[in-house]
């Protein structure tokens, strides 16, 4: 029996250790704690934390917060006494405007509550006109009570539009959505703070304040004239000749920051649901509701990130590079442009001069565009290679760029890249990429061989001001060798000087370049993606302009590259000295690494007539 | 040399144990004996109920300003009631516990049955003139003086008929039949309280069974039927009657606006006391946040004015006073004594278990009184009884020197 006493002590012990163990579980739940201290109030208020600015390189201010206030009823204060409630629902009525029925219908419904936002985001006008007006009522502004405001944060875009796609937008909750907004949110965001007031032991009103913590600041790499000029061209582009997608990217080679990014039109970002600049308002009214949010998320789309597409002809200068690098092949090769290769299975793929370009060296194979000579330099080359390079370029990857969004693209798996497949590749047809990878890969080709990561943001500072981190260039390796740079780099001068690209060349500036036609799918639609991938070199910046135009409108102009290349021109022209790089007058350019003979070893190039022979149309065929 | 020694050692052990005198050899001591009146357990006794007037002030005299206009309301009355219960605790303690069971002189009835009878009756009573209070009916209206709780006495009647009835044939409680017997003495009391106030029901159940416990020398039925009541009590929590089961629900998911917010603000005030507490008489969550803070929810007070060192402290106080009421237990003269001291260590933990166990969420929510801290006249006196009972068994140990 009395082993059995012990026996039962020594439970009840254990159970009460356990307990213990339990209330101290409890005091550790801080969700109870402040479940707590939001009992006990008798009021809480929110203090906002402010959102951080976003800033372009140069310090102005693209998104920053701008601070409202919110129109507060306390219900319970209101209905103590018949005198209040008379008073302050006139007071809402004269003022702002709210029928009386509904304040009152409010009052009633919400009669136990201490906190109704009745307005929100009031201007600072707007909140001294309540003032102002209880204030003129003398004696009598005494019984306005229960009415008052709380501080709060607009976001607001002082620029409106620029760059739209790379900064994004806030929602109503004070979420980032697109964009920098979207993929910076942690960082932008601050913490709300609260007001506490609640009785203590002595039935005193104690306040407890737990302050807001303001969101830290975003200094990004684009810069407004850039983006301005590109905007400004894009929209004049799309509204002459109208196009599927316009995308431009500027960027700098030597460290991957993007300057300007445009995705077609862009949008009101204080207004992000205003679809009036692209449509007619009777195309909108017509619109259901479901279309009318795809059309939204048509407008918020990121082209340059977020869509996929066949580069076409600008490949060549990369395929070639993999050639050299692998000495596949030797800078002094000739090959015979006989206008068409044949394939298993009946296949013909033409080269853009249908009548063949005859004898022509690895230079001209990118100044003229060959087809028909880079299809036998990627066979040299193998597939090993070519994939190889595909990767190394960072192709089929996504690039990591610092907007969401992105998109990979596809390559081609290696144990697909057949004969046909190769050969298509080989002149940026079969796989499809996005244009932050082809911006940041071609980068690598022209600064010596370097891929660094494309980024939209340069610092990160606290809300003052001190530096938390600076996003320095992320080298995440090496593509080529600068020997192989260099060629390529010359090759890209004579193409614009001599070649394909002269439509694109800006007077007094050196400028490299490579225009791209790409057959888009399906390839009986006859349906094109022209694009012009340049670049332009001083010692401070090495830029890279992409201009993709997908589907232009225009019917005589659909297989050229004409227009990618004006619209590469008008924006380069303007941005140069934006950028610090200024007109030398005359250029003469020496040769250093090409041999001067094996520029003309094709007479087509020197009598080139860029008219004449610019589009791909239709390589595709049966 | 160790080796040697290690038999110097030896030898001289054996010399000393040779030398030892035995005592069975010594002439015997004439034996003195007195009685062991455990005033540890009095003045422990006696402080936990002024510890628990005050608590009980400090949790209830916003209450009672806002009801009564008289901070002292509910502080007065207990404190009455505690001086009635510890002038009942000195006079029981001194009237031998062993009257209870045997023949009274004049009637030739023993007590106990008198006192089951009456039980019966006030219990049966209170079924139909009893006041109805949050849906139940556990009172007795008494003019002028307040309500009275029968149940509270019935499980006086638990314990000492139990009792009783194990240590008249102790052998019996062997086989699970004998168990029966005790249960079937039982189950009139128990049924009639439990129909009114289940968890009260499951207490004097916790009592008795523990009684028999200590007195079977058998395992396996307890075992056994402790299953299949655990089982039981599943089945009737889950598949009961509709309010039990949102009670488990809200217990499950506390979190839940549907849970009972009594058990909810019960955990912010245990949450807001943190290590020290806020100190004696600084909680907030009594003004009128927990319901019935100086009744049963009065541990989570204590914890939030406390803290988490004030709450070991009171549960090590019931550790002490359980201990004290054990060893009374343990040394008890004979089974009948040995045996009330169990049922009233039995009731006194489980109502502590029970009430830290339900204002921590432990188990469902179920209104369970915290022994001489939480309001309440009936509960205060009877238990009061109850270690009077205890003290007068260990009056009659005999020590022997």
């Amino acid at each position: 029996m009395q082993a059995r006493l012990l026996l039962v002590f020594c439970v009840i012990l254990a159970i009460l250790i356990g307990l213990i163990a339990r209330i101290v579980f409890i005091t550790n739940q801080d969700k109870y704690k402040k479940g707590a201290l939001e009992l006990r109030s008798y009021v809480t208020s929110e203090i906002p934390g402010k959102r951080g600015d976003i800033l372009d390189r140069n310090g102005n201010v693209l998104a920053t917060g701008e601070i409202v206030y919110n129109l507060i009823l306390d219900p319970k204060v209101v209905l103590n006494k018949n005198a209040y409630t008379e008073a302050s629902v006139t007071a809402l009525n004269r003022v702002y405007g709210f029928e009386e029925e509904k304040i009152l219908t409010i009052l009633n419904e919400k009669s136990q509550s201490n906190y109704v936002v009745l307005k929100k985001q009031l201007s600072y006008t707007e909140k001294c006109a309540f003032t102002d007006y209880v204030e003129s009522l003398g004696k009598n502004s005494n019984n306005v009570k229960g009415i008052w405001f709380e501080e709060d944060y607009k976001r607001v875009y002082p620029y409106g539009c620029l760059a739209s796609h790379v900064v994004g937008f806030t929602d109503s909750e004070g979420n980032g959505n697109y964009g920098i907004e979207q993929y910076y949110n942690d960082v932008l965001k601050g913490t709300n703070g609260r007001k506490y007031g609640y009785y203590d032991g002595s039935l005193n009103i104690v306040d407890t304040v737990k302050n807001p913590v303001d969101g830290n600041n975003i200094v990004s790499t684009i810069d407004a004239n850039v983006q301005r000029t590109i905007e400004k061209y894009t929209e004049q582009f799309l509204k002459t000749y109208g196009a599927h997608n316009v995308g431009v990217i500027v960027m700098d080679a030597d460290s991957g920051e993007i300057y300007g990014m445009q995705s077609n039109y862009s949008y009101d970002l204080n207004d992000p649901r205003d679809l009036s600049k692209i449509y007619s308002a009777e195309t909108i009214a017509a619109m259901t509701d479901e279309e009318q949010v795809k059309a939204l998320y048509d407008m918020w789309r990121n082209f340059c990130v977020s869509d996929a597409y066949e580069p076409g002809s600008i490949y060549k200068p990369f395929t070639v590079a993999a050639a050299l690098e692998e000495n596949s092949i030797s800078k002094d090769s000739l090959w015979i442009c006989d206008g068409v290769e044949d394939f298993p299975g009946d296949v013909h793929i033409h080269c853009s001069n249908k009548k063949g370009h005859g004898q022509i060296s690895l230079a001209q194979s990118i100044m003229l565009s060959c087809n028909d000579a880079l299809m036998q330099i990627a066979k040299t080359e193998g597939r090993d290679v070519f994939a190889k390079y595909q990767k190394k370029f960072g192709l089929g990857s996504l690039t990591g760029i610092d907007l969401p969004g992105e998109t990979s693209g596809q390559c081609f798996a290696l144990k697909d890249l057949n004969e046909t497949e190769i050969a298509t590749s080989s002149f940026g047809q079969g796989f499809t990429v996005t244009m932050v990878q082809m911006a940041s890969a071609f980068c690598s080709l022209v600064n010596g061989g370097v891929y660094y990561e494309p980024h939209t943001v340069r610092k990160i500072q606290s809300a003052d001001g001190t530096l938390i981190k600076k996003k320095n260039p992320i080298s995440v390796g090496k593509t080529i060798s600068e020997a192989t740079g260099e060629y390529i780099k010359e090759a890209l001068y004579m193409t614009v000087s001599q070649g394909t690209g002269t439509k694109a060349n800006i007077k007094g500036y050196l400028i490299g370049g490579k225009t791209g036609t790409s057959q888009k799918l399906p390839r009986e639609d006859e349906k094109y993606l022209v694009s012009f991938l340049g670049f332009i070199q001083s010692e401070d910046i090495n830029a890279v302009i992409y201009v993709v135009v997908d589907e232009c409108q225009d019917p005589e102009q659909a297989a050229k590259c004409a227009p990618a290349m004006v619209l590469f021109k008008q924006i380069a022209e303007e941005i140069l000295p934006y950028l610090h790089i200024y007109p030398e007058g005359e250029i003469s350019y020496k040769l250093r690494v090409i041999d001067e003979d094996s520029v003309t070893v094709n007479p087509l190039v020197t009598n080139f007539d860029p008219n004449d022979s610019e589009g791909a149309a239709n390589v595709f065929s049966r | 040399m160790s080796f040697q020694d290690d038999n110097i050692q030896q030898n001289e052990d054996s010399i000393r144990e040779e030398q030892t005198p035995q005592p069975a050899a010594a002439p015997p001591k004439r034996k003195r004996s007195y009685r062991a009146y455990d005033y540890g357990l009095l003045i422990l006794t006696v402080f936990m109920v002024g510890l628990g007037l005050v608590f009980l002030y400090s949790t209830s005299s916003y209450t009672a300003t806002q009801k009564f206009g008289n901070a002292a309301y509910f502080l007065k009355r207990q404190a009455s009631f505690a001086i009635i219960g510890v002038i009942a605790m000195v006079v029981i303690s001194g009237i031998d516990y062993r009257l209870y069971i045997e023949k009274l002189r004049f009637f030739s009835v023993r007590p106990i049955y008198g006192l089951y009878a009456l039980c019966l009756l006030l219990q049966a009573l209170v079924l139909v003139v009893g006041e109805d209070i949050y849906g139940a009916k556990r009172w007795i209206e008494i003019p002028k003086i307040g309500s009275f709780q029968p149940s509270e006495m019935t499980k006086i009647c638990v314990i000492i008929f139990s009792a009783f009835i194990c240590y008249t044939a102790p052998k019996k409680l062997n086989r699970f039949t004998g168990f029966l017997r005790v249960a079937a003495y039982m189950a009139p009391l128990i049924l009639l309280v439990a129909k009114e106030d289940l968890s009260t029901g499951v207490v004097m159940t916790g009592t008795f069974v523990m009684i028999c416990f200590i007195t079977s020398r058998r395992w396996a039925y307890f075992i056994v039927s402790g299953l299949a009541g655990v089982g039981a009590m599943a089945a009737y929590i889950f598949l009961g009657e509709s309010f039990r089961s949102s009670r488990i629900s809200g217990w499950l998911d506390i979190d839940s606006p549907n849970a009972g917010f009594q058990i909810r603000r019960a955990l912010y005030a245990i949450s807001s006391g943190g290590l020290t507490g806020k100190g004696l008489g600084e909680s907030s969550m009594k003004l009128g946040y927990v319901p019935e803070s100086h009744n049963d929810m009065i541990f989570s007070i204590i914890c939030e004015e406390l803290g988490i060192v004030g709450a070991i402290c009171i549960i090590f106080l019931f550790v002490l006073l359980i201990w004290r009421i054990y060893t009374v237990a343990y040394n008890a003269p004979d089974l009948f004594g040995s045996l009330i001291c169990v049922g009233v260590m039995a009731h006194i933990t489980i109502q502590v278990v029970m009430n830290i166990a339900v204002v921590t969420n432990s188990i469902p929510a179920t209104g369970i009184a915290l022994p001489f801290i939480s309001y309440g006249g009936t509960s205060l006196v009877l238990l009061l009884c109850e270690i009077g009972m205890v003290l007068s068994v260990s009056y009659h140990i005999k020590n022997v020197d």
